[in-house]
């Protein structure tokens, strides 16, 4: 009974502080996309909407909450008397809940985008199916790579398949998240040259990752690769994903069962 | 309630360092213990080991008979303040304050209040902008205030000044009084803090060299006082740990039992026989062969 009350107190505790991290976060996404609606209406590029447009910069903002949450929090919470068990299952609850706040955010914020522009007839077009799965800046000096499922199931009026993105976002954010969070107990328990294995075998969660999605892959390590996508359905996507987060937490919690505490 | 410690051979290496070796002791709650060593003698590593920082390599430790690793009952109810590195925490002293109330099941906001007035501190500042005595006044308030019947303080005085560190040694007295718990103490600053301990707890390299009440130590050893050549003459045969001399007056420490014969000798040659002073034995017990 105790045990339950202690890792939710973690679990509250840690999704409260990195809610407010997070708000701070979309609010300056939220101004970057702004000015890329201005600048849409002056060139008559299409944009992204919010959802797509955020997608990519929140999974890397997961990444870093992610790789703190283990360097912040582990010496924190085990010198409170808390032990790694509670640690590890109220952070994982807390990130689940991070990805799910940001998801229902960049929606919320999506769904506005399109009220606002329809209400005051601004002529931009927000488009739901960007072409070739790239937004462009308009020098083509930032380009952001999408998700196929994203790009063709963002549509916002037809209930499920906005459903499916909001699933969507959280499932491929969540996975960023795991993945700092296993780079940075990687550090956390071996310093940085075993460490930098860490973010070697990062690289092939975040392939597989993107894989999952269909995503054109764009690193630069994925030519060794005979393929450059995958296809799945898309319950597949959903189930790999999953399975891709669960296998990351089973690492970590491998990995900080008896870490030893740096102080 | 107190709680009572249990080690039975405890081990502990760093890759093909060892730390620690084959370590015994019974700690009866309630107490005040010193642990005493010098630089790299291996107390944080025990004090570590107490509080599940890590593991042992091999032992068994028990608190309040429960092995206390990944033990929430116990984790909860061990305190361990040591002197943390506060540069990037920018939390407010206040902030400090709530986390460790939200955690600690004995924690008092009342006396953690009282004790922030006495050192001064400002609850509305941040953490990495106190001085490096406030730091460790912030962290003997934590400690004190958690009541955990495990407390263990690893030289976390180290930044007070004398007046702060005297008003630290005040209150834990104090509080030990009205609640009694286990109390662990690290430090250098053998001479002023000896009269805190109710046991001392010697280690070097990794062994523990002695674990004695305080009482009994003090008769470990004696230091005799008076006119240079009768001290001279009356230690020649003793173990003779350190000398102090002013005009023709000396006071020389000496290590061993005296018994009564020596005594009474001592006192018709008109030499004082006092009391050894902990820090000189530390010294003598920890001293690098040549």
């Amino acid at each position: 009974m105790q045990q339950n009350r202690i890792y939710s107190k973690v679990a509250l505790d840690m999704f409260s502080v990195q809610l407010i991290w997070s708000l701070w976060f979309i609010g300056f996404v939220l101004l970057a996309q702004i000015v890329m609606v201005i600048i849409s209406i002056n060139t008559g590029n299409n944009i992204g909407d919010f959802i797509l447009f955020s997608h990519g910069s929140t999974k890397i903002y997961m990444l870093v909450i992610g790789i703190i949450s283990s360097y912040g929090f582990l010496t924190f919470y085990v010198n409170h008397g808390i032990t790694r068990k509670d640690y590890f299952i109220g952070t994982a609850i807390a990130a689940l809940g991070i990805a799910i706040a940001l998801a229902v955010i960049a929606t919320v914020i999506t769904a506005l985008e399109y009220g606002l522009i329809e209400w005051f007839n601004i002529p931009v077009s927000v488009d739901k199916t960007v072409t070739e799965n790239v937004i462009n800046s308009s020098d083509n000096s930032i380009t952001i790579m999408l998700p196929k499922a994203i790009v063709s199931s963002s549509i916002l009026v037809h209930s499920s398949s906005w459903i499916v993105s909001l699933l969507m976002y959280i499932l491929n954010t969540l996975t960023y998240y795991v993945i700092g969070w296993f780079i940075g107990v990687g550090y956390y328990k071996y310093g940085w040259v075993i460490g930098f294995g860490f973010i070697a075998s990062s690289l092939v969660f975040l392939i597989t990752g993107d894989l999952l999605w269909g995503t054109e892959l764009g690193e630069p390590l994925s030519n060794w690769f005979a393929f450059q996508s995958v296809n799945l359905p898309l319950w597949g996507s959903f189930v790999g994903s999953i399975i891709l987060i669960a296998l990351i937490l089973v690492l970590i919690r491998a990995l900080t069962r008896e870490i030893s505490i740096k102080m | 309630m107190t709680f009572a410690i249990d080690i039975r051979n405890l081990s502990l290496n760093y890759n093909d360092f060892t730390a620690l070796k084959d370590m015994s002791f019974h700690l009866e709650g309630g107490k005040i213990y010193g642990l005493l060593g010098r630089n790299g003698a291996g107390k944080t590593s025990l004090l570590s080991l107490l509080s599940s920082f890590r593991k042992p390599s091999d032992g068994i430790i028990k608190i309040a008979g429960e092995a206390p690793f990944e033990n929430a009952n116990i984790m909860a109810n061990v305190a361990f303040i040591y002197e943390k590195d506060y540069s990037d925490e920018t939390e407010k002293v206040k902030g400090m304050l709530e986390s460790a109330e939200r955690y600690r099941p004995n924690y008092d906001a009342e006396y953690a209040d009282y004790l922030i007035n006495i050192f001064k501190l400002p609850l509305e500042k941040p953490v990495n902008k106190l001085s490096k005595g406030m730091q460790s006044a912030l962290n003997v308030t934590l400690g004190l205030a958690c009541r955990t019947p495990v407390t263990i303080f690893d030289e976390a005085y180290l930044g007070m000044d004398a007046p702060t560190r005297e008003i630290f040694y005040k209150e834990l007295l104090a509080d030990q009084e009205r609640h009694p718990r286990t109390i662990i103490l690290s430090t250098h600053l053998v001479s002023e803090m000896d009269y805190l301990f109710d046991e001392v707890l010697i280690i070097d390299k990794g062994n523990l060299i002695l674990h004695e009440e305080y009482e009994t130590l003090a008769s470990k050893g004696a230091s005799i006082t008076g006119s240079a050549n009768t001290v001279d003459d009356f230690v020649s045969i003793m173990t003779q740990l350190s000398e102090q001399q002013l005009g023709g007056t000396k006071s020389v420490m000496v290590f061993g039992y005296l018994t009564e014969e020596n005594r009474r000798e001592a006192k018709q040659k008109g030499l004082d026989v006092g009391p050894i002073s902990l820090q000189d034995l530390f010294i003598h017990l920890t001293r690098e062969e040549d």
